[in-house]
């Protein structure tokens, strides 16, 4: 009797184990794939995704913080006090610096890898938009990662050494010359050709093509103080190839109807009411100059005037950005016939070439102007888009870029190149000054010994000297 | 072995009758056990005074012959509670025995629902009775489990309706993955995930905001518990595997019981409960709504601001007169004609209800039982509108197919229906509208009467009333769990279970935004519907043989070799829509707009065990475990992966007071000591690198996701997959004893544990510039370690009286050891800006982390010469442990006859709370402090003498003369505009008296169907003495699905609540 209960036993377990070992693989192989994202993706998608991640670099709180920076917003509330007091620590960063890399320019090199050489537009326009990102990460935090970068997934390398700002300036232009390569290749040499998933143009390789001229003069220019002659020479040159005719050479960030497609100025300033307003140094001078700008740049503040707040008052009652960069719908430059235009002047001063320079500064404004009306405006363009050789100033110019470029990140990098217009620091301000660049983000601290810690705000990156 | 003692107790029985010569009259009766009304042969009634006594026969019968003078009887039974009983002149006396939870041979629950013996088990188990359970008044049985055992630490999230309570054992084991225990219910693990709802397009940590989501244990009925054990440390997971890493904790429902004339027994109970808010965060009553920009505002009634969104009622539109501010920095309220402070926290706050009504019937043959209960709970909470109904049914029953053949089952059908309140960092949270409401604002109306649009203070924040009564989140979870097994012993030594257990439940989730309502994702105030349907089912399988076997007189062994197979799939289902154009019409048809998102995971394991033990003369136990477990969450063989990992155990028991003569006052000891391993394997789908649907944002808006503009968009995960994934290893050592004095009346068991968890999963961050942003590996190393000391006495002990003490005392020491190759520290979840929860290597695990003020080498402040503020800290570093130092829990209980009191201490040391909720409130001028703004501050320091280039100050000699006004101290020193984290961290430890009760039994005497009737009154949180000023300190925003402790930001306040009750036997 109690042998055979050992025996039925030892085959129970017997049986057992063979049915766990041997069906289990199979069991478990069921259930491994991941039915909710999948391992290999398309161009498109990729292309749609790097310039969404574009759209919120440009737009979001580098904007937000260059705008208050510059004194065109008052933070008056949350974060945007906190940032108007001029206190950024690492922490405050790193979602810029995170998307950045690991949205931007780590889809855009994919999608360059992908592209590869049978589909050069697709290559050439990833080109484009990681230059503008990799320009973006430079000009805010000066030494960044750029040749060793977004190595993670192919050779392990986890803590890229940081290029200095000269060599990121020098791959920026590379990069672009080659995507200028690419988008100028015959239609013939392309397996297939981006459309819909391109939303700033969707697929034309020859505006993608001016606009990568237009970023190579932007760079270029960066060099003003470095090398002012040269800087400029080339930034006449790169602007000549761009060939850029009119507004509708710009290339803009493009938004939806639907919450998750809105203008990201309307939903921070929906979600966060009260935490910007417009700046009162911005709101005087466009006020005194009677700018045709103002009612689509602001609205009308709580007693029905376009007014602006002191930096560090908190007040809430004026005016917020309006309509024409602030509605769900608005676009958000990136890269325009109107910088263009004013680099062109810029340029030209540089040069001493003042009637040229002229000349661009009021087509730069005429154009700004027809960009945000909607119309001419002859009163203001008689006195503000009517300079000849002997009336042009550098002030004048980079003052003018200054109302015209609102909004946009460049207006930090201008006032910092420049010191124009010359803008009074808060003077409640945790740091004495306004601030110059942005601290090393936490998790490279953390994580990256290669990264240069650099936590005063104060420092210069490497081309404004 | 039991039979052997029951052979000793007959001898030591029979030598007391010997000795009953003076005997004069005789009585007699029947002995059966309170817990299955079975007979009791061989208990002991003894004369007291005498060496005369006597046993009961196999029938539980008993006859004595007792002298004349004799006032009591003494019955005693090992395993029972011994009775005295007064003779008060009766020739009958039958005595009912309950069963001793301090008895020696008690035995307990163990894993795969078999009872072992306690003194037999090598590793430390506490345990709580349904009584327990039942008396803490809690609807959630895990929070029932707070404080009533050493080791355990049980936080709830709030006192709202259904809000999860989280609980861990010993620390935390792991750093990112799930830290709380495996539940079991009659055998077989129960979910009690608390899942987050979340759009697949949002951004952020849904713990942070939203409605604190219920723990899926809330399904359990209280009422139904018979007892509870909780397996500490990893000595449980040879059997349930690797989800039992963190320990598991078992419940065990009420039965019946098999006997013959049982009849049938029926229990009603019913109480109700008074539920109030037990702790605010004080707020300043004298100023008004407004923004002080210069000290001539001061007093100046013009500074006065309120909002005012125009004749329409919606912000953001052409007619807006004034926006409004969060601000409370105006004139006093005084200076103000026609407007008078409101106490809007009193006006909002409600008494809550709770009624739970619970019928059980139970009963059984010789071969058949069967209990069915139903339990209903219907809870109206503090915050208006806010509910939760459960509806419980459960059937139980067993039946002796053969007497080597019996099949049984459990199943339980809940339905749970509950609304909650919005929680946490939340333009419609609770506490947010509410605490940050200006005292110069009447709550109510809250909306306006023309058209129902939310009236508020300020256009971006809801009232909370408006969004109590017209932004419900509401829940439905209809659930089917149980299990059927299938026992067959074809001898007494060896036995075949096959258990089959599954766990189905849908929940079904609606949140509605109304028009005008902030809380919608883009705060466009257009209307908003969330709907989400959560699918998960679970099934266990399990088989196992035992086999007995007894070599010679003194050593006996058993085998158990199994099989376990269970597999999880969740499936959640989300649909939204947003842009009402009927507005009060809540239908996606009614939506401009449409996204809709889905997520399904499935998991599945496949383990075989074998479970060994050994002993000598029932005193010294050896046991030894092995499991080896397949997983489908690692790359398949096919793959190149090794998806199978062994993990053994071995414990050993000693029974001293067995094997040497202990004086006569000792009455036991044991010692014992145990090494196990438990396998952890890894989340599902982190074997590889996929593309994931992006959602691009900065961190204040919902930000920009696909689809858009019609466009599809992937890019690369920036976690980086990983397929050489092991399991992570929780190794565990443990030691402690079992000391028994005077015949039990004082006892104490203490354990001192040391577990190491290696090869943790670590999402170990890299450098964003690789273009990934973290690394899915194993690298981590983890400590914890500490002491558990469960005692308990019987100061005194008399006819009628009797006083019970119980105490437990646990300390955890949880040290982060190793995270990843030149990586120190490591965010655990998205946490704020302002503050996270890490794990830092050389530090505890979860420290509060943010930003510090500068401090000289003394320790104090350097401050800004310029400003009169301190300077930040240019990095953030670790705050403070959330962790209690030590924990413990005291109850004593006093019984008179039939009437019992009882109450519970609760003490928890130590541990550290953000309290971003003063921050906040300060900074906006509600806090109390703000109250003293008529002056000007000067911060203790001292001032700097310059700066360096990296940030930090050069400290001077100087102290800090540089005065400050009132606003800038509270703004940016106290407060959160630029003010450091370290300014909001706080002691939470408390002092609170959490449970007390007063019952009364009345026992009918000689009724045909009614036994007794009991009489509760209780009361929970009575008193709390903390020196936390923000709400209960037992509070958590992120709840039992998070793994961050001690976030308060405007968290809703816990609560404290009377309960009356009667239970009726019939």
């Amino acid at each position: 009797m109690k042998k055979s209960i050992i025996t039925k036993s030892g085959i129970v377990a017997v049986a057992v184990a063979f049915l766990s070992l041997s069906s289990c693989e199979k069991y478990l192989d069921e259930v491994r794939p991941n039915p909710n994202s999948p391992e290999d993706v398309t161009m498109d998608n990729l292309l749609a995704n790097v310039e969404v991640a574009t759209f919120s670099n440009f737009e979001g709180n580098n904007a937000r913080r260059a705008g208050i920076f510059t004194q065109q917003f008052a933070g008056t509330d949350g974060q945007m006090a906190i940032i108007e007091g001029y206190t950024v620590t690492e922490g405050d960063v790193t979602n810029e610096w995170k998307t950045i890399y690991t949205s931007a320019l780590i889809n855009a090199q994919i999608l360059i890898n992908k592209a590869g050489t049978a589909n050069p537009y697709y290559r050439g326009i990833a080109e484009v938009l990681k230059a503008m990102n990799l320009g973006l990460a430079t000009d805010q935090w000066g030494d960044v990662p750029s040749s060793e970068a977004l190595l993670g997934d192919s050779t392990g390398d986890f803590t890229p050494a940081y290029a200095a700002q000269a060599t990121v300036l020098n791959d920026l232009q590379t990069l672009l010359s080659a995507a200028i390569v690419d988008l100028g290749a015959a239609q013939s040499a392309n397996l297939s050709f981006p459309t819909t998933s391109d939303f700033i143009f969707s697929g034309d390789n020859l505006k993608w093509t001016k606009i990568a001229w237009v970023l190579k003069a932007r760079y270029a220019n960066r060099l003003s103080l470095r090398s002012p002659s040269q800087s400029a020479t080339d930034v006449l040159t790169y602007l000549g190839n761009a060939n850029m005719v009119d507004n509708s050479d710009d290339a803009n960030c493009i938004f939806g109807s639907n919450g998750n497609e809105n203008n990201q100025w309307f939903a921070f300033n929906s979600t966060r009411a009260g935490y910007i307003r417009m700046g009162k140094f911005f709101m005087d001078m466009m006020n005194t100059q009677n700018d045709p700008r103002v009612p689509f740049y602001a609205t009308l503040d709580d007693t029905g005037a376009y007014t602006g707040s002191p930096v560090g008052s908190g007040d809430i009652t004026t005016s917020q950005l309006g309509t024409y960069y602030g509605g769900p719908t608005s676009i958000a430059p990136l890269c325009t016939f109107v910088e263009a235009k004013f680099m062109e002047a810029e340029a030209n001063f540089r040069l001493g070439n003042t009637a040229a320079a002229a000349s661009a500064q009021n087509e730069a404004v005429a154009a700004s102007i027809l960009a945000v009306t909607g119309t001419t405006n002859p009163v203001y363009e008689a006195a503000h888009a009517n300079e000849t050789g002997g009336t042009i100033t550098l002030d004048k110019i980079m003052t003018e870029k200054y109302v015209a470029m609102f909004t946009q990140v460049e207006v930090w990098t201008d006032w910092r190149r420049t010191g124009i217009p010359n803008l009074t620091p808060n003077p409640a301000g945790a740091v004495n000054g306004i601030p110059r660049s942005l601290p090393t983000s936490q998790d490279e601290r953390v994580n990256n010994p290669n990264a240069p810690i650099q936590s005063n705000i104060l420092n210069h990156v490497w081309w404004d000297l | 072995m039991h039979l052997t003692k029951i052979k000793y107790l007959f001898a030591f029985g029979i030598m007391l009758t010997g000795g009953s010569l003076l005997a004069q009259k005789t009585i007699t009766g029947k002995i059966t056990a309170a817990k299955d009304g079975d007979v009791i042969p061989g208990a002991i009634v003894i004369e007291p005074g005498t060496t005369n006594g006597t046993v009961a026969n196999l029938e539980g019968a008993y006859s004595i012959n007792v002298s004349d003078t004799a006032k009591s009887l003494i019955f005693q039974m090992s395993g029972m509670k011994t009775d005295t009983v007064s003779i008060d002149g009766r020739s009958t006396i039958d005595d009912v025995m309950i069963d001793n939870v301090n008895n020696l041979n008690e035995v307990i629950v163990t894993a795969l629902g078999v009872s072992k013996e306690k003194k037999a088990l090598g590793y430390s188990v506490s345990e709580v009775s349904g009584q327990e359970v039942a008396n803490a008044g809690e609807t959630n049985v895990i929070e029932s489990l707070s404080s009533k055992a050493a080791g355990v630490t049980v936080t709830s999230t709030g006192g709202s309706p259904g809000a999860s309570s989280k609980i861990t054992i010993r620390g935390n084991s792991t750093f990112t993955g799930n830290n709380q225990p495996l539940i079991i219910v009659d055998g077989v693990p129960v979910d009690n995930s608390t899942t987050a709802s979340g759009a697949g397009d949002n951004p952020f940590n849904p713990t942070l905001n939203g409605v604190s989501n219920s723990n899926r244990a809330l399904d359990i009925n209280p009422d139904d518990i018979e007892s509870v054990t909780i397996l500490k440390g990893p000595a449980a997971a040879a059997l349930y595997g690797a989800r039992a890493g963190s320990g598991a904790i078992i419940y065990t429902t009420k039965k019946g019981a098999y006997g013959k004339d049982k009849g049938m027994g029926v229990t009603f109970s019913s109480n109700v409960e008074f539920e109030m808010v037990n702790k605010l965060p004080e707020t300043q009553k004298t100023y008004a709504q407004g923004l002080w920009n210069d000290p001539t505002y001061f007093s100046d009634s013009a500074s006065y601001i309120t909002s005012d969104p125009g004749p329409d009622n919606a912000y953001n539109t052409a007619d807006d007169v004034d926006f409004g501010t969060s601000s409370s920095w105006g004139p006093k309220i005084s200076s103000l004609p026609g407007i008078t402070y409101h106490d809007n926290a009193k006006a909002f706050f409600k008494t809550g209800i709770t009624t739970n009504n619970s019928i059980a019937i139970t009963g059984g043959n010789e071969r058949t039982l069967y209990r069915f209960s139903y339990g209903n709970t219907s809870q109206k909470g503090i915050i208006p509108n806010s509910t939760l109904n459960r509806n419980t049914f459960l059937i139980s029953g067993e039946h002796k197919v053969s007497e080597k053949f019996k099949v049984g089952t459990v199943l339980n059908y809940v339905n749970t229906r509950g609304q909650s309140p919005q929680n946490g960092s939340n333009l419609s949270g609770i506490m947010l509208g509410l605490l940050r409401m200006p005292g110069s604002f009447d709550i109510n109306p809250y909306q306006y009467e023309s058209n129902g649009y939310n009236r508020t203070y300020f256009g971006l924040y809801d009232n909370p009333l408006f969004t109590a009564y017209r932004n419900p989140y509401t829940s439905t979870v209809n659930r089917v769990y149980g299990n059927t097994y299938f026992m067959y012993t074809p001898c007494k030594s060896f036995q075949i279970t096959y258990r089959l257990g599954s766990d189905f439940y849908n929940d079904n989730r609606s949140q509605i935004y109304a028009v005008s309502s902030n809380g919608d994702d883009n705060t466009t105030g257009l209307g908003q519907m969330n709907l989400e349907s959560i699918n998960s089912m679970q099934i266990y399988s399990d088989l196992v043989g035992t086999y007995m076997h007894d070599f010679g007189e003194n050593w006996h062994s058993s085998i158990s070799l199994g099989n376990n197979i269970w597999s999880k799939s969740l499936n959640e289902q989300f649909s939204r829509g947003r842009t009402f154009g009927i507005p009060g019409f809540y239908s996606l048809s009614n939506a401009a707009e449409l996204y809709a998102s889905q997520y399904s995971e499935a998991i599945r394991t496949v383990a075989g065990f074998v479970d060994g033990t050994i002993d000598y003369k029932s005193a010294i136990f050896l046991n030894v475990t092995a499991r080896n477990e397949w997983s489908s969450t690692f790359n398949s063989k096919a793959d190149g992966g090794k998806d199978g990992f062994l993990y053994p155990s071995v414990s050993i028991s000693t029974v001293i007071s067995e094997l040497v003569e202990l004086p006569k006052w000792f009455s036991f000891a044991k010692v014992r000591a145990n090494y196990a391993e438990a396998g952890v394997s890894p989340e599902p789908y982190r074997n590889r690198t996929y593309y994931g649907q992006s959602t691009f944002t900065d961190g204040f808006t919902n930000g920009n996701s696909f689809p858009y503009l019609g466009q599809v968009g992937y890019g690369i995960s920036s976690i980086l997959g990983n397929p050489d994934l092991k399991p992570e290893r929780v190794k565990g050592s443990e030691v402690g004893a079992d000391l028994r004095f005077f015949g039990s009346r004082l006892n104490f068991d203490f354990t001192y544990y040391h577990q190491k968890t290696v090869d943790i999963l670590v999402q170990r961050p890299v450098a964003p510039s690789s273009g990934f942003s973290n690394i899915y590996q194993n690298s981590g190393e983890m400590l914890n370690s500490g002491f558990e000391v469960e005692a308990g006495g019987v100061p005194v002990k008399t006819t009628n009286f009797k006083w019970d003490i119980t105490f437990n005392w646990s300390a955890n020491k949880s040290k982060v050891l190793k995270l990843a190759p030149g990586v120190t520290e490591i965010s655990l979840e998205e946490g704020f800006e302002s503050i996270g929860a890490y794990a830092i290597v050389g530090q505890p695990y979860g420290v509060l982390y943010g930003s510090s003020w500068q401090r000289n080498a003394d320790g104090k402040l350097i401050i800004n010469p310029a400003t009169g503020l301190p300077y930040l800290s240019p990095t953030s570093v670790a705050l403070g442990n959330p962790a209690p130092k030590w924990q413990s829990g005291i109850r004593n209980t006093l019984t008179y006859k039939n009437l019992s009191f009882t109450f519970l201490w609760d003490i928890r040391n130590g541990g550290k709370i953000w309290n971003g909720t003063k921050m906040r409130i300060d900074r906006l001028g509600r806090g109390v402090d703000t109250e003293n703004r008529d002056q000007n501050y000067t911060i203790d320091g001292v001032l700097a003498t310059g700066v360096n280039a990296d940030g930090t100050a050069i400290a001077g000699d100087q102290a800090n003369n540089v005065s400050i006004d009132a606003k800038t101290y509270f703004q940016k020193y106290q407060g959160d505009l630029g003010g450091a984290t370290e300014m909001g961290i706080q002691d939470a430890g408390w002092v609170r008296l959490r449970d007390v009760s007063v019952s009364y039994r009345y026992q009918f005497k000689n009724q045909k169907y009614i036994q007794h009737i009991d009489f509760t009154a209780s009361g929970r949180n009575m008193l709390l003495f903390t020196k936390y000023t923000g709400v209960d300190p037992e509070t958590s925003l992120t709840g039992a699905g998070s793994n961050i402790s001690g976030f308060d930001y405007f968290n809703n306040p816990g609560t404290k609540s009377f309960m009356f009750g009667v239970r009726v036997a019939f």
